[in-house]
């Protein structure tokens, strides 16, 4: 049988794709180009960054021991640890909210009459996803390669390979989640502001407890920022087991859709 | 030969409110069959729930022999929809659209597609967005008669559309009749029901209050009667007209009758007077609901019995 969920959900988004595309790139492009006029002022600017609390330091991706103003530090501040991420969090979690937007507005109606399965309609929809937040991480990747070289930023090309992954994947789990939500309770804005709050909950979660605040480092390994951890990635240039972790909330977000779609009316 | 729909003592409650309140129905197969109703009555929950959109509370639904509750794709595969409340992806045209609800099911459908949209006048052209709702409507119906079903589920389906295209809506239900299918539409407007359907049925608060032929229904409904004698009547003159009289009154010349039942011992019992002319009101589907709302659910058995109330 064919995928005609899947295929008209990649082409419903044509549009979606190319400006999340252009706005990707161009986070990347733009935030690199500053690396080298960074890099003359290091010294007076870590100085400034050094009175800085370490709470506030940890938040703004400065955490680490890391120099920010060496090639990872660098890589790592301004664009892997919050403004990339954070940015293809804010589409896959648009996505995975778009199957109960759908619903919200009728539009299963004629579809779930048809002979499909609601399982099949969510594993579908879900491939499509995953599909356009790879297609995404891919246009993400290549900015980084062609900005990292074009201002002399010196990382490997294994080490932006791995971290863009576990962003892929941080993603798509943080959309699967949002779907989830969506399909057990039929309402976009739910399915919306739960997806965020996890999303940004895991982020102030990892970052404070990378100041060392002992409450939150206790709860950190439920933080999906944790478990992406792109900064031990870009320096070592190897993968982390978060991504599998991710995989599996990934998964996890998918069959707790099935089931909760499977379990409920369609809304009218 | 079992029935295209049975539906026993089926409930269908939403958080407190009862939609469904043990509805008994059944659509004989091979026939154009109305769901008539006021508003909120339950006829689109009770659709829906044929569908398998939305889940009985209690209640057996058996739809073309399978229960419904086993959610088979194999049964949806035998019965088109049309919904009520029709949504349609915005940019899409309807050429895509209905090629993809016959993907769906596995079929390639274009030549019906084109086909049906020539008879509807439907463009298929142009993005959904752009077209009136009744013209979306013909899109809707054209996916639900394309795949030749066995069972055309469609609710309220020709709200919004010109006469022109009702009449080929009837064309299209009666030719899937004809080919041994069965048509359950659904509607609160009677006249779309009274020149499509066989068969009735009257809902009303999630309960059945009548069944049967339409014209049997109608039949017992109270319409008013205007006679038009060629000479003022006398009084007594109300006093012989037959039972299926449920009120009159005389000014001058005129009759005016309040009748329910047959017309036939009316007209005899005033044939000794010059009639000079009958008009009487259709009865519209506000009749037919006060004529059994109003009368309590005994007077409405009574009907469907055939005996007079």
């Amino acid at each position: 049988m064919k995928m005609v969920i899947a295929q008209r959900t990649v082409s419903d988004r044509k549009r979606w794709l190319i400006g999340w595309s252009v706005g990707v790139a161009a986070f990347v492009v733009v935030n690199l180009a500053f690396y080298p006029s960074f890099r003359d002022q290091a010294g007076e600017l870590n100085k400034m960054f050094e009175n800085l609390p370490e709470g506030l330091r940890s938040l703004i991706g400065l955490g680490s021991d890391l120099d920010p103003f060496s090639p990872v530090g660098y890589l790592s501040s301004q664009v892997y640890a919050l403004g990339l991420p954070l940015l293809m969090l804010v589409a896959s979690i648009g996505l995975g909210a778009a199957l109960a937007g759908d619903e919200e507005h009728g539009l299963l109606e004629m579809t779930l009459a048809a002979p499909l399965t609601r399982r099949r309609l969510i594993l579908e929809r879900s491939l499509a996803h995953f599909f356009l937040l790879a297609l995404l991480s891919l246009v993400a990747w290549i900015a980084v390669v062609l900005s990292v070289s074009a201002v002399d930023l010196s990382v490997g090309f294994s080490a932006v390979t791995w971290p863009t992954v576990a962003m892929m994947v941080l993603v798509v789990a943080a959309g699967q989640v949002t779907l989830a939500i969506g399909a057990v309770t039929g309402r976009r804005s739910i399915a919306i502001s739960i997806g965020s709050v996890v999303a940004i909950s895991s982020y102030v979660v990892t970052s404070l407890a990378d100041a060392g605040i002992g409450f939150f480092d206790t709860i950190r390994p439920m933080s999906l920022f944790t478990q992406y951890d792109a900064t031990t990635q870009l320096q070592s240039g190897r993968p982390t087991a978060g991504i599998l972790v991710l995989a599996a909330v990934a998964t996890v977000g998918t069959l707790v859709a099935i089931v909760g779609f499977n379990r409920r009316d369609v809304r009218t | 030969m079992h029935s295209a729909v049975r539906v026993e003592g089926l409930t269908k409650q939403f958080g407190g409110h009862t939609a469904l309140d043990g509805l008994h129905l059944e659509v004989p197969v091979g026939a154009v069959f109305g769901f008539l109703g006021p508003n909120g009555a339950g006829k689109t929950t009770t659709l829906r729930i044929l569908l398998g959109l939305s889940r009985p509370t209690s209640g057996s639904v058996t739809v073309l022999g399978v229960p419904v509750h086993e959610f088979s794709t194999e049964l949806r595969q035998r019965i088109g929809y049309l919904p009520g409340d029709l949504a349609l992806p915005e940019r899409l045209t309807g050429r895509s659209f209905l090629s993809d609800l016959a993907a769906l099911r596995g079929r390639d459908l274009r030549s019906q597609h084109e086909l049906l949209a020539e008879r509807l006048d439907a463009d298929l052209n142009r993005p959904m967005g752009q077209l009136s709702s009744g013209n979306r409507r013909k899109i809707g119906l054209i996916g639900a008669f394309a795949p030749e079903p066995e069972l055309i589920v469609l609710d309220e389906p020709t709200g919004g559309m010109d006469p022109l295209v009702q009449r080929t809506f009837r064309e299209l239900a009666r030719e899937a009749v004809a080919d041994g299918r069965t048509v359950l539409l659904s509607s609160h407007v009677l006249d779309e029901v009274q020149h499509a359907a066989d068969q009735v049925a009257v809902l009303r608060s999630g309960q059945l209050v009548a069944q049967g032929r339409i014209d049997e229904l109608l039949h017992h409904v109270e319409r008013t009667v205007h006679l038009t004698f060629a000479s003022p009547l006398p009084i007594t003159a109300i006093e012989h007209l037959p039972n299926e009289v449920t009120s009159s009154e005389i000014s001058e010349n005129q009759l005016i009758a309040t009748l329910a039942g047959p017309a036939g011992p009316l007209l005899k019992a005033v044939a000794k007077w010059d009639l000079v002319d009958v008009r009487t009101t259709e009865p519209d589907l506000e009749d037919v609901f006060l004529s059994y709302y109003g009368s309590g659910d005994g007077a409405a058995s009574d009907l469907v019995d055939g005996s007079m109330p």
